[in-house]
Parts: C-alpha cells; sequence; structure tokens
C-alpha cells in the first residue's frame, strides 16, 4: 500500500480556487487563492466557517475510508452544517487548481456535492472537469458516470483520422459519440472517484502505478460501455487514442483533487497538553487539526527537517535546537534546547510547538494550510517568520485573524475582507487597486489595519 | 555604548544580521559594547514603517536600511526608500541597496558571477530554500577564503563600514545621492 508519501512524489498541486455552496453562512462562496491568504472580519462574518468548509471537504476522505460514519455530526448534525438550516440543500464544494507530473500538465476542478438524507452522509455527485490542455468533463454519481466533451474535440479526432484506410469503421463510434457528445458509462463498477483513487492507493505502491492503473480503469470502463470491443480491433487502437487523450488529464485531476484532501492541513484548537506527553510514536504522515499526533507525525518523518530547526533558531536563538527524544519506556517527546539549557515539555512555550507544527506542514508541502486565528500563542516575529515561510513556499496559506499587527505585515493583495450581504451570506472582498493602498497610507498617515477599520471595510 | 538597528526586507535578512553581529564579534571587528538589532520591515511602504523608522532614528545612533533591488534601478530603489527618512535623521539613516538579494552575497563570496535571481542560482546548485539563508551565510563566512572575498564586494563592504564605524557624518552623503 503506498502512503501519501509514495503518491504526492513527484506531483506537483497547486490550488487557485475555492467555491463553496450552502455550507454554514457560504451560501455561495467563491474565493481566488493567492499563495498567501489572509480572512479578516469582523465576529460571525464568517472567517471559521470558510476554513471549516475544508474540514469537510477533508472529512470525505475519512467517510469513504470508512473511518467516519457521518461528517455533519462534526456540527451536531446536517441541519447545523447547511445553509440557513434548510435540510432540502446539498452542499458543493470545488477546487481549482493545476496538477503537474512529469512532462504532463493539468488546469482541473474537483466538485463535490454531499447532503444528508435518512439521517445518512450521502455524495450525490462529483465532477472533474478538465480545462486544459483540452476541455472534458467526469461527472460520477453513484449510479452513473458520464464523460462529457466538446464537439470541437470530436471534430478534431473526426478530421484526424479521415485519412485513414479504415475511416467508415472509425466514424462509426465517432458518430455515436458526436451525436449526443455525452458517453454513459452505466456500468461503472466504482461509485466514487475519490473511492478510486483510495482504492488504487491500497493497491500501488508509487504514484507511476496509481495514475496508470486509474487510468487504464477509467479507459476499460468506458470503452466496456460503449461496446467497443465488439466493434474490433481498428477502431478499438483509434479509440484508445482518443481515450487515452482524455482520461490521463482525469486521472491526474482527480488524483489532483485526493492530494489537495489527504495533504490539506488545517489547524484549529491546538491540544497543547496531548503534544507534551511522551507517547509510543504510530506510523502517520498527516498532522491532524489539533497537532495532538505531532510526535508521531515527526517521528514517522524520521530526523526533524532542517526547516523545522531553522525556524526555532530564528525565533528562540541561533544556538537553539529542537530533538526528538525517547524516555526510558521507549516513549517520544519533543526536546528543545535554547543554548544554555533545556526544555522539556512542561516548559516549552505554546507557541514553538505551534511553529514546529506550521514549518512541518510547509515542509510536508501541504497543498493548503489553513490556520483559524493565526496570532494565538505567536509572537509578532514568529508571525512575521510564518507568513514570510508560506510567500516563499509551494504550499497556500489560508489565516483568519483579528489581529492588527498581523494585518500591518500584509500585502493588500494577501488581504480577503469577509462581509455578510443583506440575506447572511459570506462574501470575500479583496481590494480591487492593491497598488494604489501604499500612497494612500502615505498620504493618510495610517497603518494598514488603521485604514482597513476607519476606512470601513472591516 | 553604540546603537545600530538594521531594517530587512524579511525574517530572513534578520537571521543574517543576527549570524554577522556574531562573526563582528569573535573577528573583533565590532567593540564588544556595539549593539546591533534588526527586525524586518513591515509590510507596505506605509506610515508604519515611516513611524518604526523615525522611532528607531530617535532611539539608536545610526539605522541601516538593507533593500534589494531586484534587477531594478538601484538608485531608484534608494530613493524610494529614503523618502520615509525624515529630514532631521537624514544624517542617521544608511540606505543599503543589494543588486538582487542578500543571496548575492553568498555567490560573490563563492567567487561565483553575480546574474539574475541569485537565490534561483542557489536553488540550482545547492537545493537551496529561503529558511537556509541564515546557516547557508554562517557556513560561507566561516570559510575564510569566502569571507576575505566577501569583504571586498562592495554592497557588503557598505554595511560593514555602517555597522562598525562609529563615524555619523560620513553617512550623510550616502543617503543625499
Ligand atoms: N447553517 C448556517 N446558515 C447560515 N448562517 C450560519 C449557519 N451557521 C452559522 N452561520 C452564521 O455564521 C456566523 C459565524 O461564523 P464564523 O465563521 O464562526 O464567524 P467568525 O468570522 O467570527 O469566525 C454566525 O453569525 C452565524 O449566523
Ligand atoms: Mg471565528
Amino acid at each position: 500500500m503506498a502512503d501519501i508519501d509514495e503518491v504526492m512524489k513527484g506531483i506537483e498541486v497547486k490550488v487557485k480556487k475555492l467555491r463553496v455552496r450552502n455550507f454554514k453562512s457560504l451560501k455561495d462562496f467563491e474565493l481566488d487563492l493567492q499563495r498567501l491568504n489572509v480572512i479578516i472580519g469582523p465576529n460571525g462574518s464568517g472567517k471559521t466557517n470558510s476554513i471549516e468548509a475544508l474540514k469537510l471537504f477533508k472529512m470525505v476522505l475519512d467517510y469513504l475510508r470508512g473511518e467516519e460514519i457521518n461528517p455533519f455530526l462534526e456540527w451536531w448534525g446536517y441541519k447545523n452544517a447547511v445553509w440557513k438550516g434548510d435540510e432540502n440543500l446539498p452542499i458543493t464544494i470545488d477546487f481549482e487548481y493545476s496538477v503537474t507530473y512529469k512532462d504532463k500538465s493539468v488546469d482541473s476542478s474537483y466538485e463535490i456535492t454531499v447532503a444528508e438524507s435518512d439521517k445518512e452522509f450521502k455524495i450525490l455527485e462529483e465532477r472533474i472537469s478538465i480545462l486544459s490542455p483540452l476541455e472534458v468533463t467526469l461527472l460520477a454519481r453513484s449510479d452513473l458516470w458520464k464523460l462529457i466533451l466538446k464537439r470541437e474535440l470530436l471534430e478534431k479526432y473526426y478530421t484526424k483520422v479521415s485519412e485513414e484506410e479504415i475511416i467508415k469503421l472509425r466514424l462509426e463510434v465517432l458518430d455515436k459519440l458526436k451525436a449526443n457528445q455525452e458517453v454513459e458509462i452505466k456500468e461503472s463498477p466504482h461509485r466514487y472517484l475519490m473511492k478510486l483513487v483510495l482504492d488504487m492507493i491500497k493497491i500501488m505502491a508509487d504514484t507511476e502505478s496509481v495514475v496508470g492503473f486509474m487510468h487504464d480503469n477509467i479507459c476499460d470502463s468506458i470503452s466496456e460501455s460503449l461496446g467497443l470491443d465488439a466493434m474490433g480491433y481498428h477502431l478499438s487502437i483509434v479509440l484508445d487514442d482518443l481515450l487515452d487523450d482524455l482520461v490521463y488529464p482525469i486521472t491526474l485531476g482527480a488524483v489532483g483533487a485526493y492530494i489537495i484532501a489527504e495533504g490539506t492541513i488545517i489547524l484549529g484548537r491546538i491540544e497543547y497538553k496531548a503534544i507534551r506527553e511522551p507517547i509510543h510514536p504510530k506510523r502517520e504522515l498527516i498532522i491532524s487539526g489539533d497537532g495532538s499526533n505531532l510526535i508521531s507525525v515527526l517521528s514517522s518523518v524520521g530526523e526533524i527537517p532542517e526547516r523545522v530547526v531553522n525556524s526555532i533558531k530564528y525565533v528562540f536563538g541561533m544556538d537553539s535546537n529542537v530533538r526528538l527524544e525517547t524516555t526510558s519506556d521507549g516513549r517520544a517527546y519533543l526536546k528543545f534546547y535554547d543554548g544554555k539549557s533545556e526544555l522539556n515539555p512542561p516548559s516549552v512555550p505554546d507557541g514553538l510547538y505551534k511553529l514546529v507544527i506550521l514549518e512541518l506542514a510547509l515542509e510536508r508541502n501541504a497543498p493548503i494550510i489553513a490556520c483559524d486565528e493565526i496570532e494565538n500563542s505567536l509572537h509578532a516575529r514568529t508571525i512575521r517568520y510564518v507568513i514570510d515561510e508560506i510567500r516563499n513556499s509551494s504550499s497556500v496559506g489560508i489565516f483568519a485573524t483579528h489581529s492588527p499587527a498581523v494585518i500591518d505585515i500584509l500585502r493588500p493583495e494577501e488581504v480577503v475582507i469577509l462581509e455578510k450581504d443583506q440575506e447572511g451570506a459570506t462574501k470575500p472582498h479583496r481590494f480591487e487597486k492593491p497598488a494604489e493602498i501604499s500612497a494612500k497610507l502615505n498620504k493618510l498617515g495610517v497603518t494598514f489595519s488603521e485604514y482597513i477599520l476607519y476606512g470601513g471595510y472591516a | 555604548m553604540p546603537k545600530i538597528f538594521v531594517f530587512t526586507e524579511d525574517s530572513y535578512g534578520v537571521g543574517v544580521i543576527e549570524i554577522l553581529k556574531r562573526k563582528l564579534h569573535t573577528e573583533r571587528m565590532l567593540p564588544w559594547d556595539h549593539r546591533i538589532k534588526s527586525d524586518a520591515i513591515p509590510g507596505l511602504c506605509s506610515s508604519k514603517f515611516k513611524r518604526a523608522l523615525e522611532t528607531a532614528c530617535e532611539e539608536y545612533d545610526k539605522v541601516v536600511i538593507l533593500v534589494d533591488a531586484h534587477g531594478e534601478g538601484e538608485k531608484h530603489v534608494k530613493n524610494r526608500e529614503s523618502v520615509h527618512v525624515p529630514d532631521h535623521y537624514k544624517g542617521k539613516a544608511h540606505i543599503i541597496v543589494n543588486k538582487y538579494e542578500i543571496e548575492e552575497w553568498i555567490l560573490y563570496a563563492k567567487g561565483h558571477k553575480i546574474r539574475n535571481k541569485p537565490s534561483e542560482e542557489l536553488k540550482k546548485s545547492i537545493r537551496y530554500e529561503k529558511h537556509m539563508l541564515p546557516d547557508v551565510f554562517r557556513r560561507t563566512i566561516d570559510n575564510s577564503k569566502c569571507w576575505r572575498r566577501l569583504m571586498n564586494y562592495a554592497k557588503f563592504k557598505e554595511l560593514l563600514k555602517a555597522l562598525t564605524r562609529n563615524d555619523r557624518e560620513a553617512y550623510a552623503f550616502i543617503v543625499q545621492a
């Protein structure tokens, strides 16, 4: 079985956009993502909700693995999770992202629609839409999968093969495709796309075989559904060509969506007490939302990453260090050194643990690192360090804050201001002309946070 | 006891100044009572930076603003920054503009050519990432040959002068340029 490390090796996922519908106050919420996105807004404007939408997305994986029966229980039931308690509405979460693997790069989106019916969590629909290098959509519902492609795309293949000898045979199938531009895959053995990725990961050992096997799997389902085998050898070769071009991007899109769900780190309230407790480490590679498995993750990674050590040196002094130590009965814990003395867990400031968690998430190339109330337990200098780290990383940071000190170190394009509309739906705003803010601040003699507050932005 | 404040572009620059400070002490280039403190420039070119600068100018004997030109005109960058320095403190503030970024010091010290984006250059040669800057800098200047070479790099020399000389007047002309 491959773990996230093996699947992520060599695949680069860059998240570009998040869209949420009908989750809590996010009735129709669309956010273009920069490298760093700091969400601000008054109490109750939806900062925490925005971050919790990511959590719901992550929990879909737990559900598909059978580790979570109903993710909505996190919010004490569907009624609390869905917009204005209207249980007839489904919740949709949608990401736009690019996936690069070997010499291939695709722009993709993954949309998942979930709801509760008969007190059960349901995945109603998944949709992978490839935007480039070609446009194609795979829609997956529990009873049926559909491949949707553009007429122009078909025509391209149509002309591509028109000179061939066996043109008639091919036309037959292409016409069939062309007629409705939708290929229904009725006998798909897979209920969920995301589940298919999880299954592949369970049996395959590395990225190449996960992608390859999944690709073949989807292709087989399609050709079977079209009855291609019955159409003879020549045809299947032509169609294989077409399917190859269509399905490979879809496969990368699906693996990308899995990586976003699995790799995203969402820090909520941190359980410092649990982190301080020496433990027998388990093999774990993803930091949990409360950070409680930090020691296990560090142990699984092996040695403490240079990035983590460097961050400790920065905030705690050049001669400081951090190490994994073991108690006499074999339990692991983190020990910090400040150059002169050593600090055992009860004496370690909370902020150092929080910094280690954030830095570890960066080192692990988390596609998204989200943290509500980022300022908690962190000194302004440390927050600045974390922000500089995000700016120079390959992760997308989504932080919420109430702190003027945090706002003052940001660039205008990094700020997302939340506001509720008349209905009470959360809407994100960005500065339209970020380049002009600097001149304004100088003219008015105010700080960025003062400008936002007194300028009526938040 | 002379006190100097150094503003850097980001946290990594602050780390570098820390390392440099220690080196200058061990090399006895910095009197033992010389105090150097550094911090990253807050976010935007804003009144916040202006006030930070004004406060530092008031409370410190000398203030160094170490910024990156990223290949833009160095003069232009210097002028842009000097706007923030209040007139009556012009003599105290010393703006130093790297051609690209601090990583160019490392390339120079190692005897490499400085072309576009030194950090990209380092990424290629040593799998460099930003968080390594202070540590890579420390290892570079711990090599005496590199250290000697770096001390001949104009930008670095400018910084050394600013940090080690206790002569206020000497720097006024640079700001006016
Ligand atoms: N199911 C829901 N439908 C609509 N609005 C909701 C729902 N659940 C919570 N809210 C709204 O979300 C707000 C709380 O948002 P939250 O993200 O916690 O705010 P903050 O910005 O303070 O973190 C409350 O004002 C509440 O009205
Ligand atoms: Mg909140």
